[in-house]
């Protein structure tokens, strides 16, 4: 089945280095931060906002298959999203990725701006 | 959020996250060895208790077992950052365990901490700012003895056990963790409980000597390093000048599992504490450094801040 959204690149697999996280913006007018993740060469997106308060993600460090968000430590389970530690308990929002020519593409539901 | 765009920029100035990677890598075995050693001083100083009974001696041993139960503190400070061990079930049954002994509800203060570490010396905002100034003689001696950390943590205790949550802890602990920390603190007032009945049922003071009472008086302990951290610097975001480095010898520093360099700890609160020494030979010529002990920081204060009545003080 067809997932809602647009594919959008994000940046290239090879400014990524394995198990860690680069931040960038995608959409039509760069309205989705978004966390890219690299692990065991395989390529994961997540929002790039902590859902506890919203330090960025991208700051944060990769343990194992999760995110930790560098102001106060809560981990998120990078493949599902699912919030493992306290003080975070909201899951964080994730989105498909594909690999194309070297660059990781994201898929996003684009916000109508009026 | 100002505070934290303000500490994320000057930490970029100061280390590239490339080296800060390096510096937070995680392990068990630094914690299980740190953990080990606290024990050991433990168990240790509970045996000098013991052998003092009976004698007068008592009251030093006490004091001294207390003064080691109150390091403790560092430990639960470090698992409720999560950095203390690599492995998550670890990091979470320390940081039980070091509660249940310290009496501190171990996810109400995770979450009570973690507001600190976003809101750090910001008046009105920072809920563990310790003596904001001016600061009269009293107010530093009561906040010393220990009374009021133990009145707010009886309270809360309590009343999360009794199923209440105060407004006031809406602003750090959000709505959907509340059942949690009501949990957590049933939990342990049914383990101080059991306790309590078993010393009844076999006519034994033992957690009373080797527990309560030198938990009592060694609080004065942990309160007084807890005031070298940020009281008497400066009030606002900027990490470099919020937060204070105390050095001390080894020994100190090992005991209070790297929270001396209480300034790297602010600055990056997810590099571990085994590695906060080298985090400081890598930014303290650009963070608040105290090099004369605690004793200096202390004496800095009463010399600059510390004063009998309000509006005697100087800068």
């Amino acid at each position: 089945m067809e997932q809602p959204g647009k594919w959008h690149r994000a940046v290239s697999v090879s400014e990524i280095e394995d198990d860690d996280v680069v931040g960038v913006t995608v959409g039509e007018q760069g309205e989705h931060e978004v966390a890219v993740y690299k692990l065991g060469g395989k390529c994961y997106a997540t929002a790039d906002r902590c859902t506890h308060q919203t330090a960025r993600l991208s700051d944060g460090l990769v343990i194992d298959d999760f995110i930790e968000c560098p102001l106060h430590q809560g981990r998120f389970h990078i493949p599902t999203g699912k919030a493992r530690s306290a003080p975070v308990s909201i899951a964080l929002q994730t989105y498909p990725t594909k690999v194309e020519d070297g660059a990781v593409y994201v898929l996003v539901e684009d916000i109508q701006f009026d | 959020m100002k505070e934290l765009d303000e500490l994320v920029k000057v930490r970029e100035q100061i280390i590239p996250r490339s080296q800060l990677k390096r510096l937070a890598k995680r392990n068990n075995y630094a914690g299980l060895g740190f953990l080990a050693f606290h024990f050991f001083l433990i168990c240790g100083t509970g045996w000098l208790v013991h052998q003092a009974l009976g004698s007068w001696w008592i009251v030093p041993a006490v004091f001294l077992h207390g003064m080691i139960l109150a390091t403790l503190f560092a430990p639960l400070h470090e698992t409720s950052h999560g950095t203390a061990f690599r492995t998550i079930w670890l990091n979470e049954a320390v940081l039980w365990l070091c509660a249940l002994i310290y009496i501190f509800p171990p996810k109400w203060f995770r979450y009570h901490h973690a507001f600190h570490h976003t809101y750090t010396q910001i008046r009105r905002r920072d809920n563990a700012m310790v003596l904001p100034r001016p600061i009269t003689l009293m107010q530093y001696l009561v906040y010393v003895s220990g009374l009021m950390v133990w009145r707010r943590n009886l309270s809360y205790l309590f009343n999360h056990a009794m199923g209440r949550i105060d407004p006031a802890e809406h602003e750090y602990a959000p709505v959907d963790q509340h059942p949690m920390l009501v949990r957590e603190a049933r939990v342990m007032v049914a383990i101080y409980a059991g306790i309590a009945a078993l010393a009844v049922a076999y006519g034994s003071w033992a957690p009373v000597i080797y527990w309560l009472l030198p938990r009592i008086v060694g609080e004065s302990y942990a309160r007084w390093i807890r005031v070298a951290e940020h009281t008497g610097c400066e009030e606002g975001s900027d990490p470099t000048a919020n937060t204070r480095t105390t050095l001390t010898n080894p020994f100190i520093r090992t005991l209070w599992w790297n929270m001396p360099y209480h300034a790297e700890h602010h600055l990056c609160a997810f590099v571990p504490f085994h590695a906060l020494g080298k985090f400081h030979e890598q930014v303290y010529d650009k963070v608040l450094v105290s090099n004369g002990g605690y004793f200096k920081v202390h004496l800095d204060l009463f010399r600059r801040f510390i004063r009998l009545k309000h509006g005697a003080q100087s800068n």
